[in-house]
């Protein structure tokens, strides 16, 4: 072989090329590659860009009310078919650790804590509404933060509603929440969405919508979906200003059915059936349900009960007309998913990269 | 003469002259339409040399037709011989993701690209930057920012 053929071969790769490698690497794996030169790094972007895009991840947060140790989170993604472990600094809130949506938070008789960041490593604390909560439902709406019912035995009205203006840094009473809710208002009964300047309250056993104008500080409701009667157990999540509607317990089928509402004008198609392969999956035993989506189309619809399965739901192409695609999420660790509460995040390129510069902060493939 | 399979000639970069069956040469889709128009001439391949050649002919052979088989004995025998066709050092292993770019011959282009792909998980920077000759070209003040978390810099 000649001297120049030898440096022919010696040629290194990129471009094309290059893109192909990468796109066949988990996300873990591409951040050194960010770093290893411009053109790796445009090469890296490029791929996740056209080649290998990268989807939102599941999270499985654990409580940690009764140990001050930081107890790592789980994380799944989608696009790699990869669990993670996700260690994060000690979580600065006190209380049990909830979620509505993608928020995360934790409430107790002097603050509350929430966390709306992709992997949740970064917090944020109010004082204390004047009402003393248990179990609210709580939702980030624009820029306030909404507190509603779950109030304590001793308090007058169970079903305060309290909101928290961000910029303003107070907090103001506003109208209860309407009185068909009585029986349970607080988080165990009912799921939470928050779209644009509403929050959205599904009740849990009847599927029923109540809508809050955080604005005006009014409720509406319940909205009729005309699907009241298909299923028994119901969850809701918020995508691209839409909502996400899931059903357990079928009167048809033994699997989740799942709608997408668009608000305001009520309308609801069918995205489609995960059906259940036996009659456990899907909070069978549980009886409940949780959806959190993300708005690039994606949503996680799993079940409340010990074990639950997660089933994945993705929007094909960017119309609602791009149909559907779904599948079970592979399972982990079946401790990891024991009193766990989960979020769905975007976590791309960006925003691990920059987790990764956090001190205390650590992510291994599992 | 009509039931011998139809051979295609090809010429490397080298000169150098090999005989495939027209049922390989179909599945290198650059030269298809080559193939297909009954060229009887040695297909000149200018990018490709002798030596890679002679390895994407030995890996495509090979591969005609046990790619689909479902016989699970099959695929475990051809795994197997995939990994031993895959040790080459890694210039080679470099041409023969090009030649199969150049060729475009999707199985032996997926399987060498997973190859390396496997190569840099697990990497720091650094062996990363010295597997692929690449240099650091950020500046100072970039690379300042990467120093402050360091977990990758010695591996995952």
């Amino acid at each position: 072989m000649s001297s120049e053929e030898e440096n022919l071969s010696e040629l290194p790769l990129y471009g094309d090329i290059l893109q192909h490698i990468l796109g066949r690497l988990p996300l873990i794996h591409l951040l050194p590659a960010l770093h290893v030169s411009r053109s790796w790094s445009h090469a890296v972007r490029s791929s996740l860009l056209h080649l290998n895009p990268s989807k939102p991840w599941l999270l499985l947060h654990h409580s940690h009310s009764h140990s001050p140790l930081p107890r790592p989170a789980t994380a799944y993604d989608p696009s790699s078919l990869h669990w993670l472990r996700l260690q994060r600094p000690a979580c600065p809130a006190t209380g049990t650790l909830r979620s509505s949506g993608n928020m995360l938070y934790a409430i107790s008789p002097s603050k509350i804590s929430f966390s709306v960041d992709p992997l949740h490593l970064t917090w944020h604390h109010l004082d204390g509404p004047l009402v003393w909560r248990a179990d609210p439902i709580v939702a980030l709406v624009g820029r306030s933060v909404v507190v509603a019912g779950g109030a304590c035995d001793f308090e007058d009205d169970p079903m305060a509603v309290e909101t928290y203006d961000l910029d303003a840094g107070t907090w103001s009473s506003c109208d209860s929440m309407p009185s068909v809710l009585r029986d349970c208002p607080a988080s165990t009964c009912l799921s939470v969405a928050s779209v644009g300047d509403n929050m959205y309250v599904m009740e849990k056993a009847t599927g029923a919508l109540h809508v809050y104008d955080a604005l005006k500080m009014t409720w509406e409701g319940p909205v009729d979906l005309g699907i009241a009667g298909e299923g028994r157990w119901w969850a809701i999540g918020g995508m691209r200003g839409g909502l996400v509607v899931a059903a357990g317990g079928l009167v048809s089928g033994k699997g989740v059915r799942v709608w997408e509402v668009e608000v305001g004008t009520w309308r609801v198609g069918e995205m489609g059936e995960i059906p259940g392969e036996m009659a456990g999956k899907f909070g069978e035993g549980g009886r409940s349900m949780g959806v959190c989506c993300s708005d690039r189309g994606w949503a996680y619809v799993y079940g409340g009960g010990e074990g639950g399965e997660v089933a994945w739901c993705e929007l094909g192409g960017k119309g609602k007309e791009g149909g559907w695609k779904w599948g079970w999420v592979e399972e982990g660790d079946d401790e990891v998913r024991t009193e766990a509460v989960l979020t769905c995040g975007d976590v791309g390129l960006e925003e691990l990269d920059l987790a990764m510069m956090m001190p205390g902060v650590e992510v291994h493939l599992l | 003469m009509s039931s011998k399979k139809k051979v295609i000639t090809l010429r490397s970069s080298d000169g150098e002259i090999f005989e495939v069956e027209e049922a390989v040469a179909l599945e290198w889709l650059t030269i298809k339409p080559l193939v297909e128009s009954g060229c009887t001439d040695a297909i000149p391949l200018p990018q490709v040399t002798g030596n890679i050649l002679a390895k994407v002919i030995e890996y495509c052979k090979k591969h005609i037709g046990a790619s689909e088989s479902e016989d699970r004995k099959i695929l475990y025998e051809l795994e197997s011989w995939d990994a031993d066709f895959i040790k080459v050092d890694q210039g080679t292993l470099f041409d023969l993701i090009r030649a199969a770019d150049y060729l475009t011959i999707k199985t032996l282009f997926e399987f060498t690209c997973q190859t390396v792909a496997d190569t840099i998980k697990h990497k720091t920077i650094e062996e990363v930057r010295h597997i692929f000759r690449e240099s650091n070209d950020f500046t100072p003040e970039e690379e300042k920012e990467i120093r402050g978390k360091s977990w990758w810099l010695q591996g995952l």
